[in-house]
């Protein structure tokens, strides 16, 4: 059934115009990563530049999304006529000049700047991006289009095979669009993991005149941006994952629940949603009956939103606060619909399976775990970004090939993975293919895909508690395990991080943690303590230096470091004295400095200024 | 679908479909404990105490939430399930103000304090109103252990008294949402949900504004879900649980006629219910709120009263009063006014349109709610031009200029009022439940009212009354004769709706606001009265400089007071009064300073006077201060090198303060311990670090210094020293006395604080029995020897006006101060 028929041959003129046109194109990646880089200043250097050299009608200059190398942003690409694209990264204002001056007016690539080339081999000597150490070990299908259309253009995403998946699955019969997912084996990527064909069985079963799909898109764990990434670098296939799921289920209404902190994402939303009903894609009966509609929900930043009952609490314009299952949303969910309810990466793998057929999907990854998964790489890692691997991939590999290792050199000492609800894994982790069962297996979770490294310097208690800290002000306050447990756990988290713990508080923890994971109503209380737990499972030895010892093995417990200068390498620089922010570090000009420990708060900032290494910390 | 079966602790039971795990134990009679479940709610989930194990089912789910299937097996009492209950009750406790439950005394102090003690702000079951009906401490009751050792926290800012009739106090909230579940089952648009999140979560309107300027109705149903104590009712919750069935009656405040029920206690009306938690049954905060405070109201009117020769108001009683009546319309005929009221039971009505007829008078009837002098204008006119001789005005419906135009007058009326001193005739009324009578209903048809209550003093039903005058005019008491329709309301009436708009502001021509207060937060209209009494405020009195909450329920007042720091002594007191009306309450000296001219003191909140000083700021006047009463400690029994042990509880760790300055400048070793229920009780340490040699924290759940009383300090330690000096609650001292070592010569003191008027030994309230001796406090104390104090007549005496001190309990006192 080909709706687009007429569509697709023009959107395919344009992408050919865009890809492989007679201008220079150039492209700068302008998610909301991309312009907190400077992404915007950039384009405005550009268009100026262009007049300056008088080109402006050879160059052909668009937005991006990201493309995922977020330690190299901003990342402008460049790709004369007839030649490979070229990507440039970490560009300022300054290099504008010099990259049109060069590889726009005159067609040579600057290779010092470059990162990639979009190319089979090397071209100029630059390394493909296919094989940059970031992108080789990737299989990118969820993130297929992100930083490589325009996300603006209906004819991008249609022109590169969008909505041919829609058009399939709206030639199958419902129940074999189900069956097709079943087999691609993909799971629920908001963290639970639950086969998403099983689930839309559930929905689909239950009778009703009305049913809803709803896109869960309120990405909020600390550090994870992949929702983000891929709404506002390839709104469409999440639009089209919905259409397919809305079409298995029955249902004729979908809400997008995103968070109002993606300015960036609801408005590339509201565009491809705007285009999709001008395609006749939505709000109109195709053949077969099928009519659906999209609306927009902006949530206002609860944390718990991401649990689906309480996400769809907050679309009815109630307080969001989860509710006992059953009745579970499929027989009874949004308006007391049946409801089914995806994460965003899930919708957007649906639309590729659905085009490229379950067999291939299903190919990747491990035994139960099947596919592809975004991961996001934040924290003290030497390639921070967006990476999308098939499931099963190596710990090790994620880290250290992909993400480089941990930066500045220091040694790795740990990765948290699925946000506050999940747990921490060590160096031993490395050979761990990383999947559902395996990262349960080792007390953690892959949740939504967050990755937060730290290293040497990250203490182990700190970390919990920042999580617990995080999950003790979103907890909801319904449910008494987890309204009282985050506080306590906190309590004691801080109590020991102050040098004021006994060993007894340990056991506590362990107490308030089992009652947590026990009797909380909802995932978010559930698994509150698993970034204790697993840090009191691989690390209990700094639990216990602080407690026995008083002391942060880390250095990182500012109740338990003290400053003080070191006289053989103070060069009297004064930069610690102007750092500190009690007037505790003094001293004059090229005279050895000091400490005062009255005033030192134990910030670090003098720590973190001196150049020479001569502050020291202890 | 028909009933099935299901085994619940190898019992196999029968369920209907529809039930819950928890409700299908419930009926074969399985306890499971649960606290935010409701039956009349729907299933909710958040205390998680119901947890059972299901077989096939994952986890421990909740037995409130889990749907009862055929063939299910439930286990509710494993001992993985009690150690999760047990856990996550101490996780709730740990947010509760629950101390009591670590006390070692606990049970010794409830048999002795029967009923809580009447604090200004609950800070533990011991000083909560709710704690006969808690449902929380029926679940925690042997049922519960500190294992984990989780501190308590509690949170000054979390008491709230800004709102009308309710007051709140979220450190004993634990979030089951029974007050916002039964706000939306009624309202359907709730008023109250939780609002924040994690520690900051709690029960408000949107915004956390005040409720008062938000939806809320103020029907009540929130406080009477409420199993915490966290919502109460400001002015009935001292009564506690009721001592017999709820009886029904009809509200005869306003047209609607709602019935209700009503919450009796020692033969008195201590609340209103609705019948049901349906929204046709709601209350509105007249019914829910004014109608048990109009009872029980201090300006009751209970003697009924006849003008004599020489123009005084003389004590007369039934009949006596009856014919009065008799006489007064016999004499005046064809020139009496009878002014009566449309809202007055039919019986009434009925009888006074027999009066009409039998005696020639003229009847005017207006409607219950009617302001003061709206006769209509031909009767005005008239009596404005004295065509009337005698007045018969029941309710205060006639000012005293207009009744002064008649030669004689009669008041029926169930309050005082200021025109009832020119009365000729005054009749106490009973009203409201009092009171068994037929009221009219929407269409006309009539409704029974019965009473619920026995009449105190004189007061009686109008109607009985009017009868046995008509029985002296020769009628008989059916009255056959004078049956009358009652009116339907004029069509397009519409049933008042619970807006405040909409709510009778008026009832027999008095104020309500002068009933209950509170009514004025919801822009009610204020009596002529009441404005006078307001702007008579004296103005004069002792200037309080500093103020300060210590502790929940402790205020520490730094006043300006030059004549009494001059004179003051360790030990002495002094008689406060915040208002010119206020009662007089003794409290200790707790500091002076004779250069600067100022004395401190530490009031504890335990009733209406205490919690009135306690709501004034700094820059606020006491109208009384009087003192230094009492006679000091003395000082020279103490000799230099001696030691001195001082144990204060509650206020006394205020009290001692000055005691052991002035021993410690005199060389003697002095040892402080101090006890509070819990570490947020405690005050006043680094003060007392200062003046003793060692400072002992003594608290009853052990979560500051150790776990204990001042008691097992003296039982232990009590030996060592030559004196000990004990000040805190009766309790306390009582135990401390208990505790007392056998030692030859040891000085054994205490500081009592009974119940006390003048201050100087000339009323005797203040008697004590000490060695078998009757004292005075005032002015043979307040120190006696702590081991001959008959602490339990001092209990009893204390107690004996504990009614009247609950229905003295303050209404709205303008926003409590807390901090």
């Amino acid at each position: 059934m080909e709706i687009l028929k007429d569509l697709r041959e023009s959107a395919k003129s344009v992408w050919r115009e865009f890809s492989d046109g007679s201008k220079t194109r150039i492209l700068v990646g302008a998610a909301t990563c991309g312009r907190a880089a400077g992404a915007s200043a950039l384009m405005d250097e550009i268009k100026k530049e262009c007049e300056n050299l008088g080109i402006s009608d050879k160059v052909d200059l668009h937005e991006t999304a990201c493309i995922g190398l977020c330690y190299a942003e901003p990342l402008v690409e460049i790709k004369s006529p007839g030649a490979p694209s070229v990507l440039y990264s970490k560009v300022s204002p300054k290099d504008i000049p010099v990259l049109m001056s060069e590889h726009v007016a005159g067609g040579r690539p600057v290779v010092s700047k470059a990162e990639a080339a979009m190319s089979d081999e090397p071209y100029e000597g630059i390394t493909p991006f296919k094989e940059h150490p970031m992108i080789k070990l990737q299989h990118r299908i969820v993130l297929r289009n992100c930083g490589v259309i325009d996300p603006s253009s209906f004819e991008h995403y249609v022109a590169r095979g969008g909505y041919e998946g829609f058009e399939r699955a709206l030639s199958m019969k419902p129940e074999d669009v189900i069956e097709e997912v079943k087999a691609s084996g993909l799971r629920g990527r908001g963290g639970a993991g639950f086969s998403t064909g099983m689930k839309w069985g559930f929905a689909r079963a239950s009778q009703s005149k009305d049913k809803y799909i709803i896109c869960n898109a309120d990405e909020g764990d600390p550090g994870a941006f992949m929702d983000r990434s891929v709404l506002e670098g390839d709104p469409h296939s999440v639009i089209e994952g919905m259409m397919i799921a809305a079409y298995a289920i029955g249902a004729n209404r979908g809400y997008i629940y995103v968070r109002s902190e993606y300015p960036l994402a609801i408005e590339r939303l509201k565009l491809a949603i705007e285009q999709a009903e001008r395609a006749g894609l939505l709000k109109r009966e195709l053949p077969g009956g099928f009519n659906f509609e999209i609306k927009i929900k902006k949530g206002s930043g609860a944390f718990v939103c991401g649990e689906e009952t309480s996400l769809m609490a907050s679309i009815e314009g109630v307080r969001a606060m989860p509710r006992p299952k059953p009745p579970f949303p499929a027989v009874s969910g949004l308006f007391k619909k049946p409801t089914n309810i995806n994460n965003v990466e899930t919708l957007a793998a649906v639309s590729s399976i659905m085009r490229d057929g379950a067999a291939s999907y299903a190919a990747l990854g491990s035994e139960k775990s099947k596919g592809t998964k975004t991961f996001s790489l934040a924290g003290k890692i030497e390639r921070t970004g967006l990476i999308e691997v098939p499931l099963g991939t190596r710990l090790g590999d994620i880290i250290e090939k992909i993400g480089g290792g941990c930066s500045d050199g220091k040694a790795f000492k740990a990765v948290q993975t699925g946000g506050p609800s999940g747990g921490c894994l060590t160096k031993e982790h490395f050979d761990l293919p990383v999947d559902y069962e395996n990262l349960g297996a080792a007390g953690s979770i892959i949740g939504s895909g967050g990755m937060v490294v730290m290293n040497e310097d990250s203490c182990m208690v700190e970390v919990a508690k920042y999580f617990v800290n995080f999950t003790e002000s979103e907890s909801c306050g319904k449910c008494v395990p987890c309204r009282m447990g985050t506080q306590h756990c906190h309590r004691l988290l801080e109590k020991i991080t102050s040098g004021e713990g006994e060993m007894e508080d340990i056991e506590r923890l362990k107490k308030i943690a089992f009652t947590m994971k026990q009797s909380s109503l909802c995932g978010l209380g559930q698994t509150a303590p698993n970034p204790i737990l697993t840090t009191l499972r691989y690390f209990e030895d700094e639990y216990v230096a602080h407690i026995k010892d008083k002391k942060c093995p880390a250095k990182a417990c500012s109740k338990m470091v003290h400053f003080s200068v070191d006289a053989e390498k103070c060069r009297g620089c004064t930069m610690c004295a102007r750092a500190c922010p009690t007037g505790a570090a003094s001293g004059s000009p090229k005279k050895v400095h000091s400490i005062d420990g009255e005033k030192c708060i134990s910030c670090g900032a003098c720590y973190q200024a001196c150049r020479f290494g001569a502050i020291i910390r202890a | 679908m028909s009933a099935f079966k299901l085994t619940i602790d190898g019992q196999v039971v029968e369920a209907e479909p529809g039930m819950t795990v928890l409700q299908a134990a419930q009926r074969a009679g399985i306890f499971i404990p649960s606290l935010c479940d409701h039956k009349e709610l729907s299933p909710y989930g958040a205390c998680r105490l119901c947890v059972v194990e299901i077989d096939k089912v994952r986890g421990t789910p909740t037995s409130c939430t889990t749907p009862a299937a055929e063939g299910m097996v439930v286990r509710t009492n494993t001992e993985q399930l009690q150690t999760q209950r047990r856990r996550t009750l101490e996780l709730m406790m740990s947010g509760h103000p629950s101390p009591c439950f670590s006390c070692d005394s606990r049970a010794d102090c409830e048999v002795e304090r029967k009923t809580p003690t009447r604090s200004g702000v609950a800070t533990r079951c011991g000083t909560c109103s709710n704690r006969p009906l808690c449902g929380l401490r029926g679940i925690a009751m042997g049922n519960f252990e500190r294992e984990m050792d989780l501190p308590i926290s509690y949170d000054l800012s979390k008491i709230e008294t800004n709102d009308p009739f309710i007051d709140k106090n979220h450190n004993l909230c634990v979030l089951c949402g029974r007050c916002f579940r039964v706000c939306q089952k009624i309202h359907n648009k709730p008023a109250i949900n939780i609002v924040n999140r994690g520690k900051r979560a709690k029960i408000a309107v949107e915004f956390e504004k005040q409720w008062s300027a938000e939806e809320c109705k103020f029907c009540g149903a929130c406080i009477d879900e409420c199993p915490t104590g966290c919502l109460t009712d400001r002015w009935g919750k001292w009564f506690g649980a009721p001592d017999s069935e709820d009886k029904e009656t009809v509200c005869p405040l306003c047209k609607k006629h709602c019935r209700l029920k009503l919450k009796i206690k020692d033969g008195k009306v201590v609340g209103t219910k609705a019948l049901s938690l349906s929204s046709d049954d709601v209350l509105c905060a007249v019914g829910k709120f004014v109608f048990p405070q109009i009872l029980n109201s201090a300006g009751r009117l209970t003697i009924g009263r006849i003008m004599s020769e020489r123009g005084e108001q003389i004590p007369a009683h039934g009949e006596a009063l009856a014919d009065r009546l008799f006489e007064l319309l016999e004499e005046n005929r064809g020139k009496s006014l009878i002014v009566g009221t449309s809202g007055s039971y039919y019986e009434t009505r009925k009888a006074l349109r027999a009066m009409e007829k039998v005696f020639g008078a003229k009847l005017v009837e207006l409607p219950s709610d009617a302001a003061q002098d709206s006769l209509p204008s031909d009767v005005l006119a008239d009596v404005e031009a004295g065509k009337y001789d005698f007045i018969f005005c029941v309710g205060n419906y006639l000012s005293a200029p207009l009744l002064k135009k008649a030669k004689k007058i009669a008041v029926a009326d169930f309050a005082k009022s200021e025109v009832q001193e020119l009365a000729d005739l005054l009749f106490p009324m009973a009203v409201l439940a009092e009171n068994a009578g037929t009221l009219a209903a929407c269409d006309g048809s009539k409704i029974a009212a019965e009473a619920a209550v026995a009449n105190v003093g004189d007061r009686r039903p109008l109607s009985g009354y009017l009868a046995d005058v008509l029985k002296k005019a020769g009628l008989n008491s059916n009255l056959r004769d004078f049956d009358f329709e009652l009116e339907a309301l004029p069509a397009g009436f519409k049933s008042p709706t619970l807006d405040r708009a909409d709510l009778p502001k008026m009832y027999l021509g008095h104020y309500l606001s002068d009933f209950a207060p509170d009514l004025l937060l919801l822009g009610f209209p204020k009596s002529p009265e009441a404005e006078r009494r307001a702007a008579a405020k004296a103005e004069s009195g002792f200037e309080i400089l500093e103020k300060r909450v210590l502790a929940p329920n402790f205020h520490e007042l730094k006043v300006a007071a030059p004549d009494m720091a001059k004179h003051a002594k360790p030990g002495q007191f002094a008689i406060i009064m915040a208002n010119a009306d206020s009662e007089r309450s003794p409290f200790t000296l707790a500091d002076w300073n004779a250069e600067e001219g100022w004395v401190k003191f530490v009031i504890e909140e335990l009733g209406r006077s205490s919690a009135e000083i306690g709501a004034l700021k700094a820059g606020d006047k006491l109208a009384v201060v009087s003192g230094p009463l009492g006679t000091p400690l003395d000082l020279n029994r103490f000799k230099a090198g001696s030691s001195v042990l001082l144990a204060g509880g509650c206020y006394g760790i205020g009290a001692i303060y000055p005691l052991a300055r002035e021993l410690k400048a005199r060389g003697v070793k002095v040892v402080c311990a101090i006890e509070a229920s819990s570490a947020y009780m405690l005050y006043n340490r680094e003060a007392l670090a200062g003046v003793s040699d060692e400072l002992a924290v003594l608290t009853r759940d052990g979560s500051a210094g150790k776990k204990g009383g001042c008691a097992g300090f003296i039982r232990d330690r009590g030996a060592d020293f030559d004196a000990i000096i004990a000040i805190g609650c009766v309790f306390m001292m009582g135990q401390c006395a208990k505790a007392l070592p056998e030692r030859e010569g040891q000085i054994k003191l205490c500081a009592l604080n009974p119940i006390m008027v003048d201050g100087t030994g000339m009323c005797g309230a203040c008697r004590v029995s000490v060695g078998g001796q009757t004292l005075f406090a005032c002015v043979d104390g307040p120190f006696f020897e702590l081991d001959k104090v008959d602490f339990k007549e001092l209990s009893a005496r204390r107690n004996a006006y504990k009614l009247i001190e609950i229905e003295a309990m303050p209404r709205h006192i303008g926003g409590r101060c807390h901090s």
